[in-house]
């Protein structure tokens, strides 16, 4: 039930809001503030419960926790066999830490929109959506349900950047909502095709009388069916297909002859069906994580929401790519993955480096920061593309350090955004002086982004590189030089952290607008110190232990590698 | 003897014609009532003509019973099966739903209330619906359309004083005869070449002839149909009918004479069983949804948006009828239904908010003065689109999954190039249907009052019971799949 209810707090939280009129809408903002401040705790208390131990197969139900697997939607298509979406909930090493991330940036994101005035109402119910959304999509299992989320974090998001955001919001809303959109129609594309091919032993089994409840099936029942799929001795109406992620991942559950059968050697314009699915999934989390060259929605969407949505836009929303690619992309075509591990690597590489060098150009803080993330965004797909158990670490890593980190660096932007509505790094200079504890904070978290060891930073991008690197020794996917060129971008990451430093902090205090600005520029108010803090503390403490994360993840990890390879 | 066991069955079979008796009945009916009446009864015509298709729904619903089984009616020149009569269902139900509207206009225009002759049309207009869906023989299925033609032109024109509208109204009735006397000519030449009007006949059609001119002949019975879906080539009419007509009318004209013609573009296309034939329609169905999703793209009147969007919708509908099978068929009642409820909802949207000329700039800001009339079209829009969490993406999945099973089953590369340019037409669908919701919200209003009548409770809770539908019929498709 935790992750159920982890799931529809949000959404009581909806119906909540919609129903008490107007003129309470100012306690909006506490209630979502413990309804988030509620879903944290039980992130805590999920993560104490977690069983590290726990290992098994990433594609058995056996070795996932907090499960909660019952039939939804169940459609008789005659002669086409039978239909079956699952409301199946779990987590893993895989998703376990997303789902902590998760909770923590939404509560996070919450306190960061205290000062939203306009339409506050309208506010946190698209807030609360999102939040419902973005869960969702970390824990579902089922591809139906997963595909349910992923597209239902669009509409909130265009809303909140559309509505609440800065001078081009209609611009950047739209191009937001239309990119990623196309995006999940190449995943549905996919996801169409998968669940024609692929049935669910169990259901096929109690289809066909074999077994009565799910309950009572054993590993050789499992078999049996699997075998008779493969004869083809079912009639097809007794065939349960599923969008079950886990049966997907299992090639004994496709049938024979079906598009997405491993065994198949139909060729579409020169390629198997199989590598097609993986390029049409690649694309669509590629777009969401995103990946240079598909990248150009992120800096237009990130300089026009407002502060909270950009917190949760890099914090959480560019993860969902990630986890995409590890639990659907990677885990369903393990066999075409490998052929494109080169290319996927090699965009990961050009991500880091181009997207540092576009961050070295911004004049607008925000921009620098959503260009940053791209490519630490590119450290992720490296990491993943190598399919080594040191670099899906790091990727992993990366995305929970990133997700703490770029929090921070967003609120800090909106830090000073919120007394000056100026964010261009040349209209200050000093601000040291009459900022101090802000400069700290911002060097913090610019020291953590950059990858200075002792922060969580450091740790994800030298197990990425590890990894990358040994790739070549160990599963010849990626080449040494990859990781070799990708220490460009942490160089100008550097750079170009070093110089905002250098041009807004220190040096002489000067304003562009000294009449307008001066009385606003105040150091960090008590509610920004609540924010950034735990933030910053968390980013070093990870940097310290990177076990206490690591140690969650690695069973699954472990598994992830040798299932892929 | 003979004469005497033909009029037996005939009155034998009459009591599976209830529901179409009870509309017949209901015709003459308001006829009678407008000569012999009063003035002070016209306002109850909307209620009578609602309760009259209650009792076709009620009647009908005895039929929907899969006991009855495959009923030959009338020598064969009607059919009843379970199929028929949850289309037929469906259509009254759509013909409720546009009564609807003139009941929650609380101000009773005297538009719908001089006389019954509007009823009249509308109710002849779902007689003919019938007549079409039940119909075994090519005279009865011309009789079926052409009642919904000439009934539709004049209903097209029911505000005298709205020169768009009469000239809508001619325009369609000049097309329509052309279309009309296309089909005719084709059906005359299928008379000819198989010397039997009834459909059986259909079955061996293409396998006795194999000529192209046979084709031909065939092509042009369903441009008649095409016309009446509004699908390519035939869909050059329906903009300027959106623009013109009153919305009551829109909502009837976008589903039941487009569910009609749907069916028996289903029905044609498994007579014939043809590859070519089914190779043309999906070539048709995917320009369909190309060209109305492009011809959107620019509009800046809400109602020819719709318009355009609802030649895309066809071509939808047109991929239901190349599945093909009882899958094919469940798919395209259920998209069917979802038409209906999309369009239900966004013509009374339409018709609450009365602005003066439909512009997308007229509606601008109006979001945030009716909260629940934004939030609605928000959900219109994604079911529309085909968006989760609506019904309308299951719609789409339901349509695609077919889709994909032609593939599979045909291995027609053509069918997967169509599959995968059909889902990408979602993001232009996205782009222009989010306008409406975009104006709603996002725009300032820039100052231009246009109506501040706050809804009355019932229109609420109409609104609210067509967006909670279409939500619910994502979250358990299954309910409504599994019954059609």
């Amino acid at each position: 039930m935790m992750l159920s209810l982890l799931l529809l707090l949000p959404l009581v939280l909806v119906l909540l809001f919609l129903v008490v009129p107007k003129h309470y809408e100012s306690s909006f903002k506490w209630i979502t503030l413990a309804v988030t401040g509620i879903q944290l705790v039980m992130a805590c208390f999920m993560l104490a419960s977690y069983n590290k131990e726990l290992s098994g197969s990433i594609i058995k139900e056996s070795s996932f926790q907090f499960v909660e697997h019952v039939q939804w939607i169940s459609l008789n298509l005659g002669s086409l066999g039978k239909l079956q979406i699952d409301y199946f909930l779990g987590v893993d090493g895989l998703n376990v830490l997303m789902v902590f991330l998760s909770t923590i940036v939404l509560f996070i994101g919450t306190i960061s929109s205290w000062n939203i005035s306009k339409n506050a109402k309208g506010y946190f119910i698209l807030f609360a959506l999102l939040n419902t959304a973005i869960i969702g999509c970390f824990v579902a299992l089922d591809f139906f349900l997963f595909y349910l989320f992923f597209e239902f974090m669009l509409l909130p998001m265009y809303f909140l950047i559309g509505i609440w955001g800065g001078v081009r919001r209609e611009y950047a809303s739209l191009k937001f909502f239309l990119f990623t959109l196309l995006g999940s129609i190449f995943i549905l594309v996919v996801m169409i095709g998968l669940y024609n091919s692929v049935i669910d032993p169990v259901a096929t089994a109690i289809q066909m009388g074999l077994v009565d409840s799910p309950l009572l099936i054993s590993d050789s029942q499992i078999a049996v069916v699997q075998l008779a799929v493969r004869q083809g001795t079912i009639p097809s109406n007794q065939l349960v297909h599923t969008f079950n992620l886990l049966a997907m991942g299992d090639s004994n559950n496709f049938i024979p002859g079906s598009i997405f059968y491993k065994g198949n050697d139909l060729l579409m314009m020169g390629l198997a069906p199989r590598a097609w699915a993986f390029l049409a999934l690649f694309i669509g989390f590629a777009i969401k994580l995103p990946l240079v060259p598909l990248h150009t929605w992120l800096p237009d969407a990130h300089v026009e929401a407002p502060t909270p949505i950009s917190v949760v836009l890099a914090g959480i929303l560019l993860k969902v790519g990630a986890y995409g690619l590890i639990r659907v992309a990677y885990t369903i075509f393990a066999d075409a993955s490998m052929d494109f591990a080169w290319t996927a690597g090699l965009l990961g590489v050009i991500s880091i480096v181009y997207g540092a060098y576009n961050a070295l150009a911004q004049q607008d803080l925000k921009k620098m920061i959503a260009y940053s993330s791209v490519s630490h965004m590119g450290f992720v797909m490296l990491g993943i593309a190598s399919v080594t158990a040191e670099g899906v670490t790091g990727a992993m890593y990366q995305l929970f350090s990133h997700g703490i980190i770029s929090s921070m660096l967003f609120i800090c932007v909106g830090v000073i955004y919120e007394r000056t509505g100026n964010r261009q790094i040349d209209s200050y200079s000093g601000l040291v002086s009459k900022m101090p504890a802000y400069t700290a904070l911002t060097m913090i978290a610019f020291f953590a982004s950059l990858g200075l060891p002792g922060f969580s930073g450091f740790i994800s991008e030298l197990l990425v590189f590890l990894g990358s690197f040994n790739s070549a020794s160990v599963n010849q996917l990626i080449p040494r030089w990859m990781p070799l060129v990708s220490l460009i971008g942490i160089i100008i990451g550097a750079g170009y952290y070093l110089w905002t430093l250098q041009r807004m902090f220190f040096g002489e205090f000067w304003l562009k607008k000294p009449s307008e600005w001066t009385d606003f520029i105040k150091d960090l108010t008590q509610r920004e110190y609540v924010m950034l803090i735990p933030l910053g503390l968390a980013a070093f403490v990870l940097g310290i232990f990177p076990n206490l994360l690591i140690s969650f993840i690695e069973a699954s990890i472990n598994q992830f590698v040798i299932f892929v390879n | 003897m003979e004469i005497a066991t033909t009029l037996q069955q005939t009155t034998a079979n009459l009591a599976l014609f209830l529901p179409e008796l009870a509309l017949i009945g209901g015709i003459l009916l308001l006829l009678f009532v407008d000569l012999f009446s009063k003035e002070s009864i016209h306002g109850w015509y909307p209620y009578l003509t609602s309760l009259l298709l209650f009792i076709s729904i009620i009647l009908t619903a005895r039929q929907a019973c899969p006991c009855l089984g495959e009923r030959e009616l009338f020598s064969s020149m009607l059919t009843l099966n379970r199929n028929t009569a949850v289309l037929k269902i469906i259509l009254q139900s759509c013909t409720i739903g546009s009564i609807i509207f003139i009941i929650a206009d609380d101000k009773k225009p005297t538009l719908y209330s001089q006389n019954s002759i509007f009823y009249v049309l509308i109710l002849s207009i779902l007689l003919g619906g019938h007549l079409v869906v039940m119909s075994q023989n090519l005279l009865i299925t011309f009789i079926g359309i052409e009642l919904i033609s000439l009934c539709s032109y004049l209903l097209v024109a029911t505000d005298k004083t709205n020169s768009l509208g009469l000239e809508a109204s001619l325009k369609y009735l000049i097309f329509g005869a052309v279309a009309s006397a296309l089909m005719l000519y084709g059906m005359s030449w299928l008379y000819g070449l198989n010397g039997d009007l009834q459909y059986d006949g259909l079955t061996t059609y293409f396998t006795t002839h194999t000529h192209w001119f046979y084709y031909l002949i065939f092509v042009f019975v369903l441009l008649g149909f095409l016309f009446k879906l509004a699908a390519t080539p035939m869909h050059s009419w329906i903009p300027d009918i959106y623009q013109g007509a009153p919305n009551v009318v829109i909502t009837l004209l976008s589903v039941l004479p487009k569910l009609a013609a749907v069916y028996l573009l289903f029905t044609f296309s498994a007579l014939a069983s043809d590859d070519a034939i089914n190779q043309l329609l999906l070539v048709l169905a995917i320009t369909s949804v190309c060209i109305g999703n492009l011809g959107a793209f620019w509009q800046q009147n809400v109602k020819r948006l719709l318009a355009y969007s609802s030649i895309a919708h066809a071509g939808f509908l047109l991929l239901g009828v190349t599945v093909g099978g009882t899958y094919g068929l469940q798919t395209i009642y259920f998209y069917s239904i979802l038409l209906l409820l999309t369009n239900l909802g966004i013509f009374f949207i339409l018709e609450q908010l009365k602005t003066k000329n439909y512009e997308l700039d007229s509606y601008a800001g109006l979001g945030k003065q009716f909260p629940l009339i934004g939030v609605a079209s928000i959900v219109l829009m994604a079911a529309f689109i085909g968006l989760p969490p609506t019904m309308g993406f299951s719609g789409k999945l339901f349509l695609f999954s077919g889709l994909w099973n032609t593939y599979k089953t045909t291995a027609d590369s053509l069918v997967l190039w169509i599959f995968v340019i059909g889902l990408l037409n979602t993001v232009l669908a996205l782009f222009y249907y989010i306008k409406l919701p975009y104006y709603l919200f996002f725009k300032e209003n820039g100052g231009e009052q246009t109506n501040t009548t706050p809804l009355t409770l019932s229109n609420k809770f109409f609104i609210l019971l067509i967006t909670f539908s279409l939500l619910v019929f994502f979250v358990k498709a299954d309910w409504l799949f599994n019954i059609l």
